[in-house]
């Protein structure tokens, strides 16, 4: 087989990338693995109230984050809320050596687009889904995490729309969704805005002044910005899309990926959106004036709210809360830290009912509340499609929905899921049992199931829950290998069970 | 299990297998069973219906929704219509007797045409068990996916009642029958149009519908299972119940081994869905009603003519629906399949070689009691006045007077009323009612 210089050097540097990457990822995935607790204590009692009231430390675990880590909701609850809430806010400042190893060990992730370009697809959905899984699973920035996740959805991009778009989405991911997740919405907007991949996703590079293509338009109005019910009309899609006609990335050449204006296939007409006059002549400035338009519109203060109060707090927002949050888009210049702390600090969110885990959130919790350890080129793809949400895969712009009755009628994949992690029937996936137990004092499998209750879910076992789990288990010593079967289904039992879908 | 799946397809590829986020659930979902109130915790709706019809059942319905908005000008080709060509020069499909194109038309009545890629679907249509309605859809005006769908599903015009159209269907109509399986939508979430449903199953695969573990153990954790999500009433427990008891039922069925009776389905996502319903009603499972999407539909790009990315996408339809037809024909009295989309598509073709969102569509109704061989449409003319809003077919026949006839004459539900509340159904005339 006869190869190009040119491919023989990727290849050749491709190999040379993968050499330092297994040596950074298998560093990172052991410092990772080792950061559990030294003791484990095991609780005494056993709570009489049937639905324990959870405490606000649990729910920003459950809720701002993906799920406690062994040790985590002793650490919340000494720093409080607010404490722990800035600390998240400056993901920046927050030590993750573990996951910048591992993410350092990426390949395609850290191309330039015209490199990037030249890549096969398939692996830049693996990389990209398995960063997101490391990330969620191992990141100490867990807000920021489920910031990316949230944004993610918002500007939602599917990966199988055309053939490159994984390739299109890393970048998507990188340089527009990371960069803003906490930062000004108007920023990120701009971004999304300029990302060849949305740009692709919604046909706005097939959008041209002979036959204008309205879905960005459409999209950009309706789920970006001002949301469907803010009155405006067809005609407004209609000059919003003609005022992105020719707004296109480059297809080829050095500059591949880069958004540019076609002036060729741009309209330069005049044109009147939602009751602004845009002379004509103008192009890329039109682009920027309209996304001011966007920003200052009140709908867009109150949709951003509405969605960021509907995705952390309920599925039926309170309204108060809502325009607080939307007040303070207006205030802070669409500041989305401003609004988080709004948000997470507030009487709302203390007193907010329950909310059904995503199947994402539920599957990185259960992995994260056992200190799984999981290993690299290994995937649990196929699991999350069972359970309904591998990530960047939802066929339409709207994201993955985000109330629970969406969520509440497939539960047997959760289920199973749980007795697949437990008997370490996930490929690559290893629970690390025998860790977990040398960090307690105990090998008494009635003892045992209260270890584990405090660390699934946060709190005692209630006494129905206590009696069911004991007696499937039987009592004795954990290393009698029937005993410790039982006690694995139980623990598995604890994830399938209601309380730990709620957060 | 292998390691992450991504697989790539073509140019444009599906928009598969998912439903849409419907409106209906971004509020809470209640559970109807009649004017019953199920101990419903505080955060259900309470709906209040008339008591329900007491009577046998009536077919098995398969409602297919086209997720995406599907272009049914390029389905049901209405050929005889000038405007047609004149406004989709590229991506037209040829006249029935177009020489020049290899691939053409299947002409119907004179006036309306098959694309080719659903010629599968011609013997059914002349064998009258597949009728056509042309220039249907809802009233909805704001060519948005989500609102469109939301409305359509729900099958309401105002806000307010977060039930599905469907569910309002089998809470309107007691049957006597407690099948865990009365209501089935295939995939990982229901439908908006089974909102609400108290017996509805999310149902991906029959074979794996079980919990996993080692037998002597499984019943037992089950039981466990069964009494922690019985401990206090909240969304989870009927859905939990609702899992116990499919399971039981679909233990019995071995669904490795089934051999369809016809031709083999498509190797896809929807050959398969299909595939599985006619396996439920073949096992009498007390199926009422099987919800099936198929998604790529949003064709604002390259969506092809004769041939293409959408001709792909009907050939899937096509091979479903013929193999379903073969497999179901000892039942075909008794089975009725609706195939539903949100909304039509631009009649003028986009610099993209695509549509944009239009308004009218086509629906197709298929079944034994079906009065078939049939195009039913008023149609309302392509010429520019005769447009919809920015230049979309005109709806001519609302799509609840397709249901709602359906439900009357072959579901044995006479309280359609109750099923599209503020609406009087103006019945086609295109079902046989059931003797």
């Amino acid at each position: 087989m006869a190869f190009s210089r040119r491919e023989f050097l990727k290849l050749g540097s491709l190999a040379a990338v993968a050499t330092t990457a297994t040596g950074c990822s298998t560093i990172g995935r052991q410092i990772a693995a080792n950061d559990l607790p030294e003791t484990l204590a095991v609780p005494t009692a056993v709570s009489t109230t049937v639905a324990a009231q959870t405490s606000v430390a649990w729910r920003l675990l459950n809720r701002a984050a993906y799920g406690p880590r062994p040790g985590d909701l002793d650490r919340v609850t000494k720093m409080g809320a607010e404490g722990w809430l800035e600390e998240q806010l400056h993901p920046e400042q927050i030590e993750d050596t573990a996951v910048d190893l591992m993410i350092r060990g990426l390949t395609l992730y850290h191309m330039d687009a015209s490199q990037l370009i030249e890549q096969e697809p398939a692996d830049g959905a693996r990389e990209l889904i398995g960063a997101t899984i490391v990330r969620a699973l191992y990141s100490n920035r867990q807000l920021y995490e489920t910031m990316v996740e949230f944004w993610s959805d918002h500007f939602n991009i599917y990966l199988r729309k055309v053939k490159t778009m994984p390739l299109l989405k890393i970048l998507d991911d990188r340089d527009v969704i990371r960069p803003y997740a906490l930062g000004k919405f108007g920023d990120l907007l701009r971004a999304s805005v300029h990302s060849p991949a949305m740009l692709v996703y919604l046909d706005n590079v097939r959008n041209n002044k002979s036959h204008p293509n309205e879905n960005y338009a459409r999209e950009l109005m309706e789920l970006h910005t001002l949301g469907v019910h803010a009155g405006y009309t067809q005609a407004d899609v209609q000059e919003l899309a003609r005022v992105l006609t020719g707004w296109t990335m480059r297809h080829r050449g050095r500059r591949v990926g880069e958004v540019v204006l076609n002036r060729e296939q741009h309209d330069f007409g005049e044109k009147r959106f939602l009751g602004h006059v845009l002379p004509a002549g103008r192009g890329v400035e039109e682009i920027e004036e309209v996304i001011q338009i966007l920003l200052a519109h009140p709908a867009t203060a109150e949709f951003i709210a509405t969605k960021l109060v509907r995705r952390f707090v309920a599925d039926e927002p309170p309204a108060s809360l809502v325009s607080r949050v939307a007040d303070t888009f207006r205030q802070t210049d669409g500041d989305i830290k401003s609004m988080l702390r709004v948000i997470f600090l507030s009487e709302e969110f203390a007193t907010a009912p329950p909310k059904l885990k995503r199947p994402f959130t539920y599957m990185i919790s259960a992995l994260r509340a056992l200190h799984a350890d999981l290993r690299p080129a290994r995937g649990l793809g196929e699991w999350l499609e069972l359970l309904g949400q591998l990530p960047f895969h939802w066929p339409p712009p709207n994201g993955y929905p985000d109330v629970s009755p969406a969520w509440a009628t497939n539960l047997l994949p959760r289920w199973n899921f749980a007795l697949a992690l437990l008997h370490n029937e996930l490929p690559g996936v290893n629970v690390p049992f025998d860790k977990i137990l040398t960090a307690t004092d105990t090998r008494n499998s009635v003892r045992l199931v209260h270890l584990f209750a405090q660390l699934v879910l946060g709190r005692p076992l209630d006494t129905t829950a206590a009696q069911l789990l004991q007696d499937y288990v039987g009592t004795g010593e954990v290393t009698d290998s029937h005993i410790q079967e039982r006690l694995r289904d139980a623990i598995a039992l604890m994830i399938a069970s209601p309380a730990f879908q709620w957060t | 299990m292998p390691v992450l799946k991504c697989t790539h397809c073509a140019e444009y590829d599906q928009i598969n297998r998912r439903v849409f986020l419907s409106k209906s659930l971004q509020s809470a979902a209640g559970l109807l069973l009649g004017n019953t109130l199920v101990s419903l915790p505080a955060w259900m709706p309470r709906i209040s219906l008339a008591d329900p019809h007491v009577g046998p059942r009536g077919d098995t319905l398969v409602c297919i929704f086209l997720r995406g908005g599907a272009d049914g000008l390029n389905m049901v080709v209405p050929h005889g219509d000038d405007n047609y060509y004149a406004r989709r020069p590229n991506i037209g499909i040829p006249r029935p007797d177009d020489r020049k194109a290899t691939l053409r038309t299947v002409d119907l009545d004179g006036f309306f045409g098959l694309h080719p890629a659903l010629d599968p679907l011609t013997e059914i249509y002349l064998a009258g068990d597949l009728a056509l309605i042309h220039a249907t859809g809802s009233p909805d005006e704001t060519r948005s996916h989500f609102e469109a769908m939301d409305l359509m599903e729900r099958g309401a015009t105002t806000n307010g009642d977060y039930t599905g159209w469907l569910a309002r269907h089998l809470a309107t109509l007691d049957t006597g029958n407690n099948s865990a399986l009365r209501a089935v939508g295939v995939g990982s979430m229901l439908p908006a149009s089974l909102t609400g449903a108290l017996s509805a199953t999310a149902l991906q695969s029959i074979a794996e519908y079980h919990l996993r573990g080692r037998d002597e153990r499984v019943g037992e954790m089950q039981t466990i299972l069964h009494a922690l999500y019985n401990q206090n009433e909240d969304m989870l427990t009927a859905v939990a119940n609702q899992t116990f008891a499919a399971i039981d039922v679909l233990s019995k069925l071995d669904a490795e081994h089934y051999q369809p009776a016809g031709r083999a389905y498509p190797e896809r996502e929807f050959g398969r869905a299909m595939k599985m319903v006619a396996q439920l009603i073949k096992a009498d499972v007390g199926m009422e009603v099987a919800c099936v999407d198929l998604g790529g539909w949003d064709t604002h790009v390259a969506q092809g003519s004769t041939e293409g990315a959408m001709a792909r996408l009907m050939a899937e339809l096509a091979a479903g629906l013929r193999a379903f037809y073969e497999d179901i024909q000892t039942h075909v009295a008794n089975v009725t399949v609706v195939v539903m989309s949100e909304f039509g598509r631009r009649l003028q073709e986009n610099g993209g070689l695509g549509t944009d969102h239009g308004h009218g569509n086509m629906m197709m109704v298929l079944g034994g009691g079906i009065n078939g061989s049939r195009v039913y449409a008023k149609w309302p003319g392509l010429h520019e006045e005769q447009l919809d809003g920015p230049g979309d077919l005109a709806v001519t026949t609302d799509y609840r007077d397709v249901l709602g006839e359906i439900i009357r004459k072959r579901l044995n539900n006479p309280q359609v009323a109750d099923v599209f509340p503020g609406y009087t159904v103006n019945e086609v005339g295109l079902a046989v009612p059931r003797s």
